[in-house]
């Protein structure tokens, strides 16, 4: 299947930008961006992602929570979710990847290659299921 | 020896062992006065047999001597002639039973002419009596008394001496003229044969008592000594008396020693008695001076447990107190006077203990709180003597120590570690901190770092964007359209340059981050350093405001400044430095309403002060928000970044100009934040003046210098 819609959740207006920017230039997707893990549990379903790209630390609703809550609504229980975050502690990844996350890539990113990043992620992720 | 242990011995013990030991010697005293009245006793019965069988045996003698000389008197008045066979016959029955009597005579007209018996007796036949006066004295009694009368010792005629009984013979028809006075019958009896001499008890060997014999009136007056020590009648001695052969006979008998003054056992009653209360007077001494000497070493004991700076405390097998010392009461909150011995360890401990590791799984110690783990985990550690650590009720900790003596009792020591604890936990407290604190620096410090690499990976790649391949494509036209090549190049101009400014922002973002970094390692190394001068704080404050207006807008909030002019002796950069901090923090945290900056003169002090109406701060974290690397809000949820340092080193920057830094705050209201600096005196201010002044016309000076330096210089040019 092909990877088309992705829901980006982030506070930080800067990384907004950048993850649009580098999914817009080196992929052909269609981003769905919020500033808040509420306004993007609001919304997801009319949008219908296929991965969820989420930042770690949100005010209101985290990103895991966000991610949890996702998970709940039916279709949704096998939704891929990779975290983008700056916590560099190996626990928070760990702790993460045992909750079933597909992938977690530590801030700062390289923006040409996160296209193939998850691209790769989304092919293992199906491969596995 | 006795006095040796009565040294150490108070003065009622020593009055006790002597009053025992006087008790003692009464008992002896008075034991030895009953027996010595018992032995006096047995002594006068032992002498009253004695002189019963002296009186029986002398009534049975003398009696058998009268019936003779009474059955010879009967034969005498009876017969005119008097054959020597008869008399033998009457005198001789007497004389085989009695060997003691040396013969029997028939004295007609006191003539003795018969003697029986005759061996030995021989000469005394003719013995005219009245011849002889110590023989006729007695005779003349008995003819007197006309009874008859016993005499003696006399010295006999037949040699050596004896008593004899005369026996008046009266024969009526004869001898009118005296009565009928026939003549006398003489019974003689050898001295010795009175009293006959007694051996010593053949098993005790005791002497027989001393025995004499005399003779009494009818009233019992001495009338003659008879036989035996006369002494014996004035020493107190035993009597009986007797009559026989028509008088009376005292008989009187004396031990042979003499009455004894004590019994020979009295001494060894004495010397028992003062033995006994020598050695229980020592007894009693000696175990009062083991006891002091036991009480004392137990107190030593006890004194040294009491110095001690730890709890300790001892039990029995029985898990009951034996011993523990006030610090075990101060520990386990027990009133002194309820610490006794026999209390138990679990009733000791209830209420005291909050917690204290249970059990350890691979070396980590896992507390369970509650009195019944606690407790029981307790004992247990009590019964095996571990070591171990405990938390007490009012926060304090103790560390365990136990063993068990030979004795099987369990012996306990309780150090108090609670500041080795808290130092320990202060160590994980700030071991933890600064883990979290690395974890924030790396988080916000990757955060910019994201935003300058991702936006300097899109600059590196240029000619890759959209824009770029646009522009490109346009210039590469057979017929390039100016308008459109110069559009597209405007486009992607404004995109590059927006990308440069905002990697500008980042870094400048990044950059504060870092000099928060190093002021707040500055001020935790006490190497942050202000140099104080006079200064207009309300510039200062003006400023910042104009700066941070646009910031301020940009969230839709007021910034305002109500500044009254106000000089302070201050480090004008640090100053800035906390005024930027504060309002920054303030623009930060309110999202709606108005951040208010004030400035004011209070007296010798100038206040400034950060008011916003932001999210605010809880009372129970007000204290918190001055901690080195701590938001309130330390979650994953956290709204806002920052290291949390700002506050941390603004506090010190206005501790180092002398003035505090304080907050009033209400939750969802907004907070003020307020600092005050020492305003400037006026001379200072006047120095600070003079010396802008001054440097205001070098600065001219230096100005026109260089004006003047550059004409010279156009004027060579000009001229070259």
């Amino acid at each position: 299947m092909e990877l088309k819609r992705i829901l980006h959740a982030d506070d930080d207006p800067d990384i907004r930008e950048i993850v649009q920017m580098s999914l817009d230039f080196f992929g052909d997707f269609e981003l769905l961006q919020f500033p808040d893990g509420a306004s993007a549990f609001e919304a997801f379903q009319d949008f219908k992602p296929q991965l969820l790209l989420l930042d770690y630390m949100m005010p209101g609703m985290t990103g895991p929570e966000l991610w949890q809550n996702i998970a709940k609504v039916e279709g949704y229980d096998r939704i891929p979710a990779i975290f983008l975050t700056a916590k560099a502690e190996a626990s928070v990844s760990e702790v993460l990847m045992l909750k079933g996350a597909a992938a977690v890539i530590l801030k700062p990113f390289t923006p040409d290659t996160l296209v193939k990043e998850i691209q790769s992620i989304w092919e293992s992720w199906n491969a596995k299921r | 020896m006795i006095w040796k242990f009565a040294r150490n011995i108070s003065h009622s013990y020593v009055t006790f062992a002597t009053s025992v030991a006087v008790i003692c010697l009464s008992v002896g005293f008075i034991l030895m006065q009953r027996e010595d009245a018992s032995y006096l006793k047995g002594q006068r019965i032992a002498a009253n047999a004695e002189i019963r069988q002296t009186a029986n045996e002398l009534r049975e003698k003398l009696f058998g001597m009268g019936l003779v000389a009474e059955r010879l008197a009967a034969f005498a008045r009876n017969n005119d002639t008097y054959s020597q066979e008869a008399i033998d016959q009457i005198g001789g029955q007497l004389v085989r039973h009695h060997p003691e009597v040396i013969s029997v005579a028939l004295a007609p007209d006191l003539v003795v002419s018969h003697v029986t018996p005759r061996t030995g007796n021989q000469k005394v036949v003719g013995t005219i009596y009245w011849q002889v006066p110590g023989q006729f004295v007695g005779i003349a009694r008995a003819y007197r008394d006309r009874a008859p009368v016993f005499v003696g010792p006399i010295n006999l005629l037949q040699g050596g001496r004896g008593y004899i009984l005369r026996y008046p013979v009266f024969k009526p028809g004869k001898y009118s003229d005296t009565g009928n006075f026939w003549g006398v019958v003489s019974v003689v009896l050898a001295e010795k044969g009175l009293l006959p001499a007694r051996a010593a008890d053949p098993h005790t060997g005791e002497l027989p008592p001393r025995v004499a014999l005399r003779e009494i009136s009818r009233d019992g007056r001495p009338r003659q000594h008879l036989a035996g020590d006369p002494s014996v009648f004035a020493s107190n001695p035993v009597t009986e008396t007797i009559s026989v052969v028509g008088g009376h006979w005292q008989i009187a008998a004396v031990p042979a020693g003499g009455w004894a003054a004590h019994s020979p056992r009295s001494p060894w009653i004495v010397g028992s008695a003062a033995l006994i209360s020598i050695l229980l007077a020592s007894a009693i001494l000696m175990i009062r001076h083991y006891a002091v000497k036991s009480h004392e070493t137990f107190n030593v004991l006890s004194h040294a447990i009491e110095s001690l700076e730890e709890g300790f405390l001892l039990f029995d097998r029985d898990n009951k107190l034996l011993m523990a010392n006030k610090r075990v009461a101060e520990y386990y909150r027990i009133a002194p006077e309820k610490l006794v011995p026999g209390l138990p360890y679990d009733e000791m401990v209830r209420h005291a203990i909050r917690r204290q590791p249970a059990e350890t799984v691979e070396g980590t110690v896992v507390e369970l709180p509650g009195a019944e783990v606690t407790l029981n985990a307790e004992m247990a550690e009590m019964a095996e003597a571990e070591d171990g650590v405990q938390q007490l009720v009012d926060g304090r900790w103790l560390k365990t120590s136990n063993a068990v003596t030979p004795e099987g009792y369990i012996v306990g020591v309780r150090f108090d570690v609670s500041a080795q604890k808290s130092a320990q936990l202060a160590a994980e407290a700030a071991t933890r901190q600064q883990s979290e604190f690395l974890s924030t620096v790396s988080h916000e410090l990757r955060t910019p770092l994201t935003a300058i690499a991702g936006r300097a990976a899109f600059l590196a790649k240029a000619g890759n964007l959209p824009a770029s391949k646009q522009l490109m494509a346009a210039i590469r036209k057979d017929e390039p359209d100016l308008a459109e090549i110069e559009n597209l190049a405007q486009a992607q101009i404004e995109s590059i340059a927006g990308q440069g400014q905002k990697i500008i922002n980042a870094s400048e973002l990044l950059l504060s981050l870092v000099n928060d970094l190093l002021d707040w390692a500055k001020a935790e190394g006490s190497e942050l350093k202000v140099v104080p001068e006079v200064v207009l704080a309300n510039d200062i404050a003006v400023n910042i405001v104009d700066e941070m207006k646009i910031q301020a807008q940009a969230k839709g909030l007021s910034l305002i400044c109500m500044c009254a002019p106000a000089r302070v002796m201050a480090d004008p950069s640090r100053l800035r430095q906390v005024i930027y901090n504060l309002v920054g923090n303030a623009i930060k945290f309110t999202n709606k309403g108005t951040i208010t900056v004030t400035v004011r003169n209070k007296g010798a002090r100038v206040i400034i002060g950060v008011e916003d109406t932001g999210v605010g701060i809880a009372q129970e974290n007000i204290d918190m928000i001055f901690e080195r690397f701590k938001q309130v809000d330390g979650s994953d949820t956290r709204s806002f970044g920052g290291f949390g340092l700002g506050l941390t080193i603004a506090r010190r920057i206005v501790e180092l100009h002398g003035g505090r830094l304080t907050v009033t705050s209400k939750l969802g209201e907004g907070s003020r934040f307020e600092f005050d600096l020492p305003k400037a005196s006026a001379a200072a201010s006047q120095a600070a003046t003079k010396a802008a002044e001054k440097a205001e016309r070098e600065a001219r000076t230096a100005a026109a210098l260089a004006e003047h330096e550059a004409d010279d210089s156009s004027l060579e040019t000009a001229r070259t």
